[in-house]
Protein backbone atom coordinates (compact mmCIF):
# COMPACT_ATOMS: atom_id res chain seq x y z
CA UNK A 1 0.00 0.00 0.00
CA UNK A 2 3.11 2.03 0.43
CA UNK A 3 3.22 5.50 2.58
CA UNK A 4 1.40 7.75 0.50
CA UNK A 5 -2.13 7.13 1.42
CA UNK A 6 -1.07 7.49 5.35
CA UNK A 7 0.73 10.79 4.31
CA UNK A 8 -2.91 11.76 2.83
CA UNK A 9 -4.78 10.86 5.70
CA UNK A 10 -2.59 13.14 7.86
CA UNK A 11 -2.46 15.73 5.77
CA UNK A 12 -6.31 15.82 5.75
CA UNK A 13 -6.79 15.46 9.62
CA UNK A 14 -3.87 17.91 10.25
CA UNK A 15 -5.98 19.94 12.60
CA UNK A 16 -6.01 16.71 15.02
CA UNK A 17 -2.59 16.88 15.03
CA UNK A 18 -2.20 20.34 15.27
CA UNK A 19 -4.16 20.51 18.66
CA UNK A 20 -2.75 17.49 20.45
CA UNK A 21 0.54 18.39 19.80
CA UNK A 22 -0.07 22.07 20.84
CA UNK A 23 -1.99 20.60 23.83
CA UNK A 24 1.33 18.19 24.46
CA UNK A 25 3.72 20.57 24.48
CA UNK A 26 1.93 23.02 26.90
CA UNK A 27 1.84 20.22 29.05
CA UNK A 28 5.08 18.90 28.70
CA UNK A 29 6.68 22.87 28.95
CA UNK A 30 5.12 22.91 31.89
CA UNK A 31 6.18 19.84 33.76
CA UNK A 32 9.33 20.27 32.53
CA UNK A 33 9.31 23.64 33.74
CA UNK A 34 8.27 22.37 37.31
CA UNK A 35 10.27 19.47 37.59
CA UNK A 36 13.64 21.76 35.97
CA UNK A 37 12.92 23.96 39.28
CA UNK A 38 14.24 21.54 41.54
CA UNK A 39 16.94 20.32 39.53
CA UNK A 40 20.36 20.44 41.68
CA UNK A 41 20.87 18.29 44.66
CA UNK A 42 19.24 15.93 46.18
CA UNK A 43 18.82 15.04 50.04
CA UNK A 44 17.66 11.41 50.92
CA UNK A 45 17.50 9.59 54.28
CA UNK A 46 15.69 6.49 55.39
CA UNK A 47 12.79 5.24 57.72
CA UNK A 48 11.74 2.13 59.21
CA UNK A 49 7.59 1.82 60.08
CA UNK A 50 6.53 -0.70 62.09
CA UNK A 51 2.73 -1.78 63.36
CA UNK A 52 3.55 -1.00 67.75
CA UNK A 53 0.50 -3.24 68.47
CA UNK A 54 1.05 -6.14 66.71
CA UNK A 55 3.72 -8.94 67.52
CA UNK A 56 7.08 -8.75 65.40
CA UNK A 57 8.62 -12.10 63.34
CA UNK A 58 12.04 -10.20 64.24
CA UNK A 59 11.15 -9.61 68.00
CA UNK A 60 8.88 -12.42 69.36
CA UNK A 61 10.35 -15.63 70.33
CA UNK A 62 6.78 -16.74 72.02
CA UNK A 63 5.45 -19.83 70.83
CA UNK A 64 1.83 -18.76 71.31
CA UNK A 65 1.61 -16.01 68.82
CA UNK A 66 0.63 -17.83 65.43
CA UNK A 67 1.84 -17.54 62.01
CA UNK A 68 -1.56 -15.67 60.75
CA UNK A 69 -0.99 -12.92 63.60
CA UNK A 70 2.34 -12.44 62.71
CA UNK A 71 2.10 -11.58 59.03
CA UNK A 72 -0.63 -9.62 59.42
CA UNK A 73 1.36 -7.32 61.85
CA UNK A 74 3.66 -7.43 58.74
CA UNK A 75 1.35 -6.41 56.51
CA UNK A 76 -0.20 -3.80 58.49
CA UNK A 77 3.03 -2.37 59.19
CA UNK A 78 3.74 -2.28 55.10
CA UNK A 79 0.32 -0.19 54.90
CA UNK A 80 1.49 2.08 57.37
CA UNK A 81 4.72 2.90 55.80
CA UNK A 82 2.82 3.56 52.31
CA UNK A 83 0.54 5.86 54.74
CA UNK A 84 3.95 7.94 55.35
CA UNK A 85 5.30 8.10 51.99
CA UNK A 86 1.99 9.29 50.56
CA UNK A 87 1.65 11.88 53.29
CA UNK A 88 5.05 13.40 53.20
CA UNK A 89 4.57 14.10 50.00
CA UNK A 90 1.73 16.04 50.42
CA UNK A 91 1.36 19.67 50.32
CA UNK A 92 0.61 20.13 53.58
CA UNK A 93 4.41 18.79 54.64
CA UNK A 94 5.71 20.83 52.20
CA UNK A 95 4.25 23.38 54.26
CA UNK A 96 5.12 22.71 56.93
CA UNK A 97 8.88 21.74 56.36
CA UNK A 98 8.76 25.71 54.75
CA UNK A 99 7.72 27.03 57.84
CA UNK A 100 10.57 25.99 59.43
CA UNK A 101 13.03 26.55 57.18
CA UNK A 102 12.15 30.04 56.90
CA UNK A 103 13.85 31.15 60.27
CA UNK A 104 16.57 30.28 59.08
CA UNK A 105 16.82 32.41 55.02
CA UNK A 106 17.73 29.47 53.03
CA UNK A 107 17.19 29.90 49.21
CA UNK A 108 14.69 27.95 47.37
CA UNK A 109 12.94 27.09 50.75
CA UNK A 110 9.41 28.73 50.29
CA UNK A 111 6.12 26.94 49.75
CA UNK A 112 6.04 26.78 46.38
CA UNK A 113 9.75 25.50 45.89
CA UNK A 114 8.93 22.63 47.74
CA UNK A 115 5.94 21.51 46.55
CA UNK A 116 6.29 19.16 44.43
CA UNK A 117 10.27 18.48 45.55
CA UNK A 118 10.08 15.44 48.36
CA UNK A 119 9.96 12.43 46.75
CA UNK A 120 10.31 8.31 47.83
CA UNK A 121 9.90 4.89 47.87
CA UNK A 122 8.98 1.96 49.89
CA UNK A 123 10.76 -1.23 50.13
CA UNK A 124 8.84 -3.30 52.70
CA UNK A 125 8.67 -1.51 55.99
CA UNK A 126 11.27 0.95 55.19
CA UNK A 127 10.23 4.18 53.31
CA UNK A 128 13.12 6.37 51.69
CA UNK A 129 12.50 10.21 51.26
CA UNK A 130 14.12 12.25 49.44
CA UNK A 131 14.10 16.22 49.06
CA UNK A 132 15.40 17.95 45.74
CA UNK A 133 16.53 21.60 45.65
CA UNK A 134 19.12 23.82 43.52
CA UNK A 135 20.91 24.27 47.06
CA UNK A 136 22.39 21.49 48.41
CA UNK A 137 21.81 23.35 52.51
CA UNK A 138 18.38 23.86 51.36
CA UNK A 139 18.08 20.25 50.63
CA UNK A 140 19.65 18.76 53.49
CA UNK A 141 17.75 20.99 55.84
CA UNK A 142 14.64 20.25 54.32
CA UNK A 143 15.28 16.72 54.32
CA UNK A 144 15.89 17.15 58.21
CA UNK A 145 12.79 18.84 58.54
CA UNK A 146 10.57 16.11 56.94
CA UNK A 147 12.62 13.50 58.46
CA UNK A 148 11.39 14.96 62.23
CA UNK A 149 8.34 15.55 60.67
CA UNK A 150 7.32 11.98 60.25
CA UNK A 151 9.01 10.74 62.75
CA UNK A 152 8.56 12.88 66.31
CA UNK A 153 6.02 14.83 64.82
CA UNK A 154 3.76 12.42 62.42
CA UNK A 155 0.67 12.63 64.60
CA UNK A 156 0.47 16.13 63.00
CA UNK A 157 0.10 14.95 59.51
CA UNK A 158 -1.54 11.59 60.28
CA UNK A 159 -3.73 11.86 63.31
CA UNK A 160 -3.34 10.83 67.01
CA UNK A 161 -4.68 7.41 66.67
CA UNK A 162 -2.32 6.27 63.61
CA UNK A 163 0.59 7.74 65.27
CA UNK A 164 0.09 5.96 68.16
CA UNK A 165 -0.96 2.57 66.51
CA UNK A 166 2.71 3.08 64.83
CA UNK A 167 6.30 3.28 65.26
CA UNK A 168 8.89 5.45 63.11
CA UNK A 169 12.56 5.15 63.44
CA UNK A 170 15.13 6.72 61.46
CA UNK A 171 17.11 4.49 60.11
CA UNK A 172 19.62 6.88 58.12
CA UNK A 173 20.01 10.46 58.64
CA UNK A 174 19.77 12.92 55.55
CA UNK A 175 22.76 12.28 52.66
CA UNK A 176 22.91 15.25 49.71
CA UNK A 177 24.14 14.10 45.83
CA UNK A 178 24.22 16.10 42.83
CA UNK A 179 21.14 15.32 40.52
CA UNK A 180 21.43 16.11 36.58
CA UNK A 181 18.79 17.77 34.40
CA UNK A 182 19.15 14.79 31.67
CA UNK A 183 16.84 12.78 33.37
CA UNK A 184 13.88 15.93 33.33
CA UNK A 185 15.08 16.43 29.56
CA UNK A 186 14.85 12.91 28.49
CA UNK A 187 11.71 12.98 30.56
CA UNK A 188 10.38 16.03 28.60
CA UNK A 189 11.38 14.52 25.06
CA UNK A 190 9.40 10.98 25.70
CA UNK A 191 6.58 12.94 26.43
CA UNK A 192 6.03 14.91 23.16
CA UNK A 193 7.51 11.76 21.13
CA UNK A 194 4.57 9.79 22.46
CA UNK A 195 2.29 12.95 22.60
CA UNK A 196 3.05 13.12 18.66
CA UNK A 197 2.46 8.91 18.52
CA UNK A 198 -0.82 9.54 20.20
CA UNK A 199 -1.59 12.56 17.76
CA UNK A 200 -1.07 10.68 14.61
CA UNK A 201 -2.56 7.58 15.97
CA UNK A 202 -5.71 9.65 16.91
CA UNK A 203 -5.79 11.27 13.14
CA UNK A 204 -5.95 7.91 11.42
CA UNK A 205 -8.54 6.68 14.13
CA UNK A 206 -10.78 9.64 12.85
CA UNK A 207 -9.79 9.55 9.41
CA UNK A 208 -10.99 4.97 9.84
CA UNK A 209 -13.86 5.62 11.49
CA UNK A 210 -15.54 8.50 9.31
CA UNK A 211 -18.82 7.55 7.32
CA UNK A 212 -17.88 10.51 4.59
CA UNK A 213 -16.83 10.45 1.16
CA UNK A 214 -13.44 11.64 1.00
CA UNK A 215 -11.59 11.76 -2.48
CA UNK A 216 -12.02 10.46 -6.03
CA UNK A 217 -10.49 6.86 -4.47
CA UNK A 218 -13.07 6.60 -2.01
CA UNK A 219 -15.92 7.29 -4.99
CA UNK A 220 -14.38 4.74 -7.23
CA UNK A 221 -13.82 2.47 -4.39
CA UNK A 222 -17.58 2.87 -3.13
CA UNK A 223 -19.13 2.79 -6.03
CA UNK A 224 -17.07 0.31 -8.62
CA UNK A 225 -17.73 3.38 -11.06
CA UNK A 226 -15.23 6.18 -12.61
CA UNK A 227 -15.55 9.23 -11.60
CA UNK A 228 -16.16 11.79 -14.58
CA UNK A 229 -15.68 15.06 -12.98
CA UNK A 230 -15.33 17.07 -9.87
CA UNK A 231 -16.39 21.07 -9.67
CA UNK A 232 -16.00 23.38 -6.73
CA UNK B 1 -10.99 15.94 -3.42
CA UNK B 2 -8.66 16.48 -6.96
CA UNK B 3 -7.44 20.03 -6.87
CA UNK B 4 -8.06 19.91 -10.59
CA UNK B 5 -11.64 20.70 -11.67
CA UNK B 6 -13.43 19.83 -14.67
CA UNK B 7 -15.58 21.90 -17.40
CA UNK B 8 -19.15 20.60 -17.72
CA UNK B 9 -18.40 20.08 -21.56
CA UNK B 10 -15.32 17.47 -20.32
CA UNK B 11 -18.27 16.11 -18.11
CA UNK B 12 -20.32 15.42 -21.44
CA UNK B 13 -17.81 14.11 -23.17
CA UNK B 14 -16.95 11.60 -21.10
CA UNK B 15 -20.18 10.48 -20.96
CA UNK B 16 -20.63 10.38 -24.30
CA UNK B 17 -17.52 8.21 -24.85
CA UNK B 18 -18.99 5.66 -21.90
CA UNK B 19 -22.14 5.94 -23.64
CA UNK B 20 -22.41 7.00 -26.97
CA UNK B 21 -26.20 6.23 -27.23
CA UNK B 22 -27.61 8.18 -24.09
CA UNK B 23 -29.79 10.82 -24.92
CA UNK B 24 -30.96 11.10 -21.08
CA UNK B 25 -29.06 11.68 -18.00
CA UNK B 26 -30.24 11.78 -14.74
CA UNK B 27 -28.20 13.63 -12.00
CA UNK B 28 -29.30 13.24 -8.67
CA UNK B 29 -27.33 13.29 -5.07
CA UNK B 30 -28.30 10.14 -2.97
CA UNK B 31 -30.01 12.50 -0.36
CA UNK B 32 -31.88 15.96 -0.96
CA UNK B 33 -29.40 18.49 -1.08
CA UNK B 34 -28.61 21.51 -2.88
CA UNK B 35 -26.46 22.04 -5.98
CA UNK B 36 -27.97 19.79 -8.21
CA UNK B 37 -29.79 23.00 -10.23
CA UNK B 38 -26.51 24.88 -10.38
CA UNK B 39 -25.05 22.33 -11.67
CA UNK B 40 -27.91 21.57 -14.32
CA UNK B 41 -27.50 24.86 -15.25
CA UNK B 42 -23.64 25.18 -16.05
CA UNK B 43 -24.04 22.18 -17.69
CA UNK B 44 -26.77 23.95 -19.99
CA UNK B 45 -24.71 27.07 -20.31
CA UNK B 46 -21.08 25.51 -21.60
CA UNK B 47 -21.94 22.46 -23.32
CA UNK B 48 -22.92 23.77 -26.50
CA UNK B 49 -19.35 22.46 -28.09
CA UNK B 50 -20.59 19.02 -27.75
CA UNK B 51 -24.11 18.61 -28.18
CA UNK B 52 -26.16 21.27 -30.33
CA UNK B 53 -28.51 21.56 -27.40
CA UNK B 54 -29.10 20.41 -23.66
CA UNK B 55 -32.42 20.56 -21.75
CA UNK B 56 -32.64 20.16 -18.00
CA UNK B 57 -35.87 19.15 -16.45
CA UNK B 58 -36.75 18.62 -13.05
CA UNK B 59 -37.63 14.38 -12.81
CA UNK B 60 -41.48 15.11 -12.45
CA UNK B 61 -41.51 17.32 -15.50
CA UNK B 62 -39.25 14.19 -17.21
CA UNK B 63 -41.98 11.53 -16.43
CA UNK B 64 -44.97 13.89 -17.42
CA UNK B 65 -43.71 14.53 -20.46
CA UNK B 66 -41.48 11.48 -21.43
CA UNK B 67 -38.44 13.70 -22.35
CA UNK B 68 -36.42 10.37 -23.77
CA UNK B 69 -35.56 9.83 -27.62
CA UNK B 70 -35.16 6.03 -26.49
CA UNK B 71 -37.95 3.67 -28.05
CA UNK B 72 -40.19 1.30 -26.09
CA UNK B 73 -39.81 -2.41 -27.07
CA UNK B 74 -42.21 -5.33 -27.33
CA UNK B 75 -41.44 -6.57 -23.74
CA UNK B 76 -41.66 -2.71 -22.43
CA UNK B 77 -38.28 -2.08 -21.77
CA UNK B 78 -36.78 0.62 -22.78
CA UNK B 79 -34.16 0.27 -26.01
CA UNK B 80 -30.92 3.48 -26.33
CA UNK B 81 -31.60 4.87 -30.31
CA UNK B 82 -28.26 4.13 -32.27
CA UNK B 83 -25.60 6.26 -32.19
CA UNK B 84 -25.90 9.91 -33.61
CA UNK B 85 -23.67 13.01 -34.60
CA UNK B 86 -22.20 15.26 -32.26
CA UNK B 87 -25.01 17.41 -32.78
CA UNK B 88 -27.30 15.85 -30.50
CA UNK B 89 -29.90 16.98 -27.98
CA UNK B 90 -29.31 15.71 -24.40
CA UNK B 91 -32.05 16.00 -22.10
CA UNK B 92 -30.31 16.43 -18.27
CA UNK B 93 -33.01 15.18 -15.48
CA UNK B 94 -32.35 16.79 -12.35
CA UNK B 95 -33.37 14.21 -9.33
CA UNK B 96 -33.74 15.51 -5.51
CA UNK B 97 -32.34 12.60 -3.84
CA UNK B 98 -32.21 8.80 -5.17
CA UNK B 99 -33.03 8.01 -1.94
CA UNK B 100 -35.19 10.72 -0.43
CA UNK B 101 -37.80 11.06 -3.45
CA UNK B 102 -39.73 8.35 -5.14
CA UNK B 103 -40.10 10.31 -8.41
CA UNK B 104 -36.67 10.49 -8.87
CA UNK B 105 -36.07 6.69 -8.38
CA UNK B 106 -39.13 6.26 -10.47
CA UNK B 107 -37.12 7.78 -13.26
CA UNK B 108 -34.00 6.07 -13.10
CA UNK B 109 -35.28 3.01 -15.25
CA UNK B 110 -36.64 5.60 -17.83
CA UNK B 111 -33.35 7.34 -18.61
CA UNK B 112 -30.23 6.20 -20.42
CA UNK B 113 -27.55 6.58 -17.18
CA UNK B 114 -27.33 8.13 -14.25
CA UNK B 115 -24.92 10.07 -12.90
CA UNK B 116 -24.43 10.18 -9.05
CA UNK B 117 -23.51 13.33 -7.69
CA UNK B 118 -21.20 13.39 -4.19
CA UNK B 119 -20.25 16.15 -2.06
CA UNK B 120 -16.64 15.04 -0.56
CA UNK B 121 -16.60 15.71 3.27
CA UNK B 122 -20.72 15.95 3.29
CA UNK B 123 -22.30 12.41 1.84
CA UNK B 124 -22.18 9.31 3.59
CA UNK B 125 -20.35 6.34 1.94
CA UNK B 126 -23.35 4.33 2.84
CA UNK B 127 -26.11 6.72 1.19
CA UNK B 128 -23.73 5.94 -2.23
CA UNK B 129 -23.72 2.37 -1.90
CA UNK B 130 -27.32 2.14 -1.05
CA UNK B 131 -28.11 4.46 -4.26
CA UNK B 132 -26.13 2.31 -5.99
CA UNK B 133 -27.85 -0.66 -4.74
CA UNK B 134 -31.39 1.29 -5.42
CA UNK B 135 -29.92 2.28 -8.67
CA UNK B 136 -29.80 -1.18 -10.09
CA UNK B 137 -32.53 -2.46 -8.62
CA UNK B 138 -34.58 -0.23 -10.06
CA UNK B 139 -32.49 -1.63 -13.79
CA UNK B 140 -31.51 1.95 -14.55
CA UNK B 141 -27.49 2.13 -15.29
CA UNK B 142 -24.93 4.08 -13.02
CA UNK B 143 -22.73 5.68 -15.77
CA UNK B 144 -20.58 7.71 -13.14
CA UNK B 145 -19.86 10.07 -10.41
CA UNK B 146 -19.51 13.35 -10.12
CA UNK B 147 -18.15 15.38 -7.54
CA UNK B 148 -19.33 18.48 -6.38
CA UNK B 149 -17.87 20.52 -3.70
CA UNK B 150 -19.74 23.63 -1.95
Amino acid sequence: MGWRPYWTILRRRWLVIALILALDLVVTGFLFARSYRHVGYQACSSLFVADSSAPSIVSTSSSSVSTAELLAGESAANFFADDILDVAQSNKVADYVSRKLSQRSLPNASSSDLRGSIGGARHDRTVGLCVSSPQSQTAVAASQVLVGAMSTNRATFIGKALARRTYVGVISTPTVSRVSSRHELVNAALRLFLGALVAVGLALLWDALDPRIRDEQDVEQTTGVPVLASFR
Amino acid sequence: MSRVTTTPAMLLARVRLLAPEARTLLLSFPRDQAGTSLLGQRLQASASSIVEKVNVLDAATFLANDGGNSTETVSGHRQPSAPVAASAQVTLVLGAGVLDDATTLLTVPQVDGVLLLIEPGKTLRDDVEQARTEIKRAGGRLLGAVLQAN
